[in-house]
């Protein structure tokens, strides 16, 4: 066998940055970035969006090469629920394609979009292999899109249980329930290894069946050139009353939350500012048009910066003096507070799952209560103090570094242990 | 064609057909003179007298004598046997010293079966269809130019049909038609208002036959091994079975039914009963009026009473065989080597398809064949055939093979949502952890037929684990979820199935069987 730290890796993805940024495909491809940094065989395979619209239309190759060792693939084959392959010609294609790649080790960052199916083909085609699966979010848990919050109000959900999964879709059966879950804790059994990228995430899964399992928590890699960027310490007098939210105005991120909370810190302290990056006015009221009052009650205090390019985060995240993710859901391993961290700026953050792990309360963040403007704006206040900006400025952690991301890489791709022969009886 | 004789002696030949090369049907009518003895026989000229091997006499009240005191008129049918391509076909009455002959090939005689069957007096045509299913001699006359229901296809189709229920049927307010796994029928036809006093109920049916899985079945008229009607105050109803030899091929049936509510007043029904649970036939005969109306004066009792009836017929017939299946020798698999056949049951939700396809593994350990049951069987056994390494049946081969296993090898019977809760559990071994024996395979193939209480096998196999597993003084017949007709009938039924459920074990419940209450003269044989 070759050093375990040099063996070949396939990523593979539900997605390609190129087509879609959300936290897991950024995750999966700047994993792959850096594995080929470092010198080592790494193949990135994710699933195009693109491709799959084209071929509604048009035929087309499943698979695409899109760039240098790296491909997509249409997954216009698969079921609805994106879960398994309707086509099992597409599926043989596929698992023939990623078998014939010979990498050593499999890392998939998803099983949506790729199907349980054809992960449990490719390691049957490839026994020798090493399958390793990072679950950067709930999906397998929660029908509800992985939020694990009740579809008939924005009550948290902190247990998958068929009858409560029930009461959220009442359309569903037990039965189905359970085929799923079985199905699912399956296919995740079956890894050599499980990645989580928050001590949150993990805890979740392993309650809900995948205790015992070969598993690590490893923060995602924000990518060479974002950890290479300098970290300068702003001026806490300066940037203390000023408040950034980055992100899509979204049922659970909880914008609403914040900018229902800007009014009720301005009573207090009339110098307190909020920039929201991500959506325009028009946005934030298509989503919440009761917010209108709040919106105009704070005047000059609500900036909308509209869309940004999530390369420019960080930048972004250094002209304010807060980051604040009052989301309203779980949230996994945000990329937000990851990016917040590198930036030096410290956060305010809900108090609960990966937020609360994240950006650690009195080093990294001021928390308040889920859901609560009235405590959001508490917070916002004390914020807004100067000592309190130097304080959290001087404790803030920064991100995962490079050398520590790839040791963590390498022990979850280590080989299972061979169980030993026993000696022969006589 | 038409023979005369004299006023007392006279013959109408009303049809002639070709059954097979040798064998011939004739359909007629004879006026002969009540006081001198009559024969009637066919003679193939220089071939000889044919062999008359079905002769059966009917009324034929469109036909009067001049003088009905002297003369008596009766309908026939014959079935002769003929030499092949004969001389000639005579068909002679002789009565006393006079004869009369009619030629059977002449060109005038209707030769349309289909038709004849059809134009005769419906009566005629349904005594017919009695004999045929009762005597397999007469089998040629339902196969009859390989047409659907043979000789009687025109007439089939001249029936009004009924789809397993409907209302404002006739002058029915509701009229409803069962069959049950048990191959069990139930005719109930409900009225607004009181049915009349010497109203009865007649039926025979077709039922839908398969030689083999997936040959298309052929309807062959069978017999009603016990039919009982029974008038009650608003409606009528009857309740038959077939034999039980033949379920296994029976993939349908046509009832044909004849209510004679007054003296020339019929009623024809060709019905296709709707397939029902046990639970849900015994509770449609216990409803003795319709639902869109409210119940006569002693409707529901007399519901009640025929529900009890029908539950003392039914424990008469399926009380013994059950008690000797559930006491004959069970052969352990304890110690021995597990059985080689796994079933998959409740297998009815496509999602299903998936856990199979990334369990398959579980199965080809443990099993050679493997069965698949249920309304996704073929999603599911798609995800095993794909590999190759068993082999694979679903429907009606499935069940052939759980027959064929049953009292022979046992099997590895899995629950499909069963399985998915052992494997969430980590323990997929647990859901192949109590195999059934082939006398238990035999004996809840039985118990389904009988007293299932759904139409699918899981529901079945569930109870009988259960029986199995709990000691006596907890095991409890689980209630039955239906939406009852009659406040009455749960309570009648699940005690009845639970004494066929516990039939011959140890725990059979010491509870009294029902003593029928309906009088006895009130039920009217078919």
């Amino acid at each position: 066998m070759a050093d375990p730290a040099r063996r070949s890796v396939c990523v593979l993805a539900h997605s390609h940055p190129d087509f879609s940024k959300g936290g897991g495909e950024l995750a999966a491809y700047r994993e792959f970035q850096t594995l080929r940094a470092e010198g080592r065989r790494a193949v990135f395979v994710g699933a195009c969006e693109v491709g799959t619209h084209y071929a509604a239309t048009r035929p087309i190759d499943t698979v695409l090469p899109h760039g240098e060792q790296e491909y997509v693939f249409s997954f216009a084959g698969m079921a609805e629920d994106r879960l398994s392959w309707d086509d099992p010609y597409q599926r043989r294609l596929m698992v023939e394609f990623l078998a014939g790649l010979g990498t050593e080790i499999y890392h998939f960052h998803h099983y949506w979009r790729l199907g349980v199916d054809l992960i449990v083909d490719l390691m049957e085609a490839r026994p020798d292999a090493t399958f390793v699966m990072t679950l950067h979010e709930m999906l397998a848990i929660c029908l509800h899109h992985g939020q694990m919050v009740r579809t008939r109000s924005r009550e948290l959900c902190k247990r998958e249980a068929p009858l409560r999964c029930l009461a959220c879709f009442p359309d569903q059966t037990l039965e189905r329930f359970a085929f799923r879950k079985a199905t699912l804790l399956t296919v995740l059994r079956r890894f050599d290894h499980l990645v989580y990228p928050s001590e949150f995430l993990r805890g979740r899964y392993e309650e809900w069946g995948l205790a015992g399992h070969r598993a690590s928590v490893l923060e995602n890699y924000l990518g060479d050139e974002i950890v290479a960027l300098p970290r300068p310490q702003g001026d806490p007098k300066r940037l203390a009353p000023r408040f950034g939210f980055f992100g899509q105005p979204t049922p659970f991120k909880g914008m609403d939350v914040l900018v229902t909370a800007l009014p009720l810190a301005l009573r207090e302290n009339r110098g307190i500012t909020v920039a929201i990056a991500g959506a325009e006015r028009e946005d934030v009221l298509r989503m919440f048009p009761t917010l209108e009052p709040a919106i105009e009650a704070a005047g000059q205090s609500l900036a909308f910066l509209g869309r940004y390019d999530p390369g420019d985060s960080v930048e972004l995240m250094r002209s304010v003096g807060w980051v604040v993710v009052p989301s309203i859901w779980w949230e996994n391993s945000p990329m937000v507070i990851q990016e917040a961290r590198r930036a030096g700026t410290p956060l305010i953050v809900a108090d609960i799952g990966g937020m609360a792990e994240k950006a650690q309360r009195n080093v990294d963040a001021l928390h308040f209560k889920r859901g609560s403007p009235v405590d959001l704006a508490r917070a916002m206040v004390e914020a807004a103090q100067p000592e309190t900006r130097k304080r959290l400025g001087a404790s803030l952690r920064d991100v995962i570094r490079r050398e520590d991301f790839l040791r963590g890489l390498d022990a979850a791709f280590a080989p299972r242990p061979v169980p030993a022969i026993p000696a022969a009886a006589d | 064609m038409y023979v005369y004789v004299d006023d007392s002696l006279q013959l109408g030949i009303d049809c002639v057909a070709t059954l097979s090369a040798r064998r011939m049907v004739v359909y007629g009518w004879t006026m002969t003179p009540r006081v001198a003895g009559t024969e009637i026989a066919v003679s193939a000229g220089a071939d000889g007298i044919c062999a008359i091997e079905h002769c059966s006499f009917h009324p034929r009240p469109d036909v009067v004598p001049p003088d009905p005191r002297a003369a008596v008129v009766n309908g026939f049918t014959l079935v002769i046997a003929t030499p092949e391509d004969p001389q000639a076909l005579r068909l002679a009455v002789a009565a006393g010293d006079a004869t009369a002959h009619a030629d059977l090939r002449d060109p005038a005689v209707e030769t349309n079966l289909f038709k004849a069957t059809a134009d005769r007096d419906w009566r005629i045509s349904f005594g017919l269809l009695r004999e045929v299913g009762a005597d397999p001699s007469l089998a040629e006359l339902a196969a009859y130019q390989q047409r659907p229901f043979g000789a009687f296809a025109d007439w089939m189709g001249r029936l009004p049909l009924l789809r397993g229920r409907a209302e404002n049927f006739a002058q029915f307010a509701e009229v409803e038609c069962l069959a049950s796994p048990a191959g069990e029928v139930l005719a109930m036809l409900r009225s607004t208002t009181p049915m009349p006093p010497d109203a009865e109920l007649h039926a025979t049916l077709f039922g839908w036959l398969a030689d083999e899985p997936g040959a298309p079945p052929i309807a062959v008229p069978l017999p009603l091994s016990d039919w009982h009607a029974t008038r009650l105050p608003a409606a009528l109803a009857g309740y038959g079975r077939l034999d039980p030899g033949l379920l296994d091929r029976l993939q349908g049936m046509e009832l044909v039914l004849q209510a004679e509510l007054r003296t020339g007043e019929t009623i024809w029904i060709r019905g296709q009963p709707m397939a029902a649970t046990v639970p849900e036939l015994l509770d449609a005969a216990g409803r003795a009026a319709p639902l869109s109306a409210p119940a006569p004066a002693g409707a529901a009792t007399a519901g009640l009473g025929l529900l009890r009836q029908v539950i003392a017929r039914r424990e008469a017939a399926f009380l013994p065989s059950l008690a000797a299946l559930g006491a004959g020798p069970v052969e352990s698999l304890r110690g021995g080597r597990p059985p080689r056949t796994a079933l998959i049951l409740g297998a009815d939700d496509p999602a299903a398809g998936r856990l199979f396809h990334v369990t398959a593994a579980e199965f080809e350990r443990r099993s050679d064949t493997l069965l698949v049951m249920g309304e996704a069987a073929e999603v599911v056994a798609e995800a095993f055939a794909r590999r190759g390494r068993l082999v694979v049946l679903t429907g009606a081969e499935a069940a052939l093979a759980l027959r064929e296993v049953a009292g022979r090898a046992g099997i590895l019977a899995v629950d499909a949502v069963g399985f998915a809760e052992a494997v969430a559990a980590g323990r997929p071994e647990d859901a192949f952890g109590a195999p059934l024996d082939g006398a238990e395979v035999a004996r809840l193939l039985t118990l389904h037929a009988l007293a299932g209480c759904a139409l699918a096998l899981p529901d079945s196999l569930q109870r009988l684990l259960r029986l199995r597993r709990a000691a006596p003084a907890e095991q409890r017949f689980a209630p039955i979820a239906r939406a009852w007709a009659t406040r009455q009938a749960p309570e009648l039924v699940t005690a009845h199935l639970q004494r066929l459920w516990s039939a011959g074990t140890a725990a059979a419940p010491q509870m009294p069987a029902p003593v029928p209450r309906f009088p006895a003269e009130a039920l009217l044989h078919g």
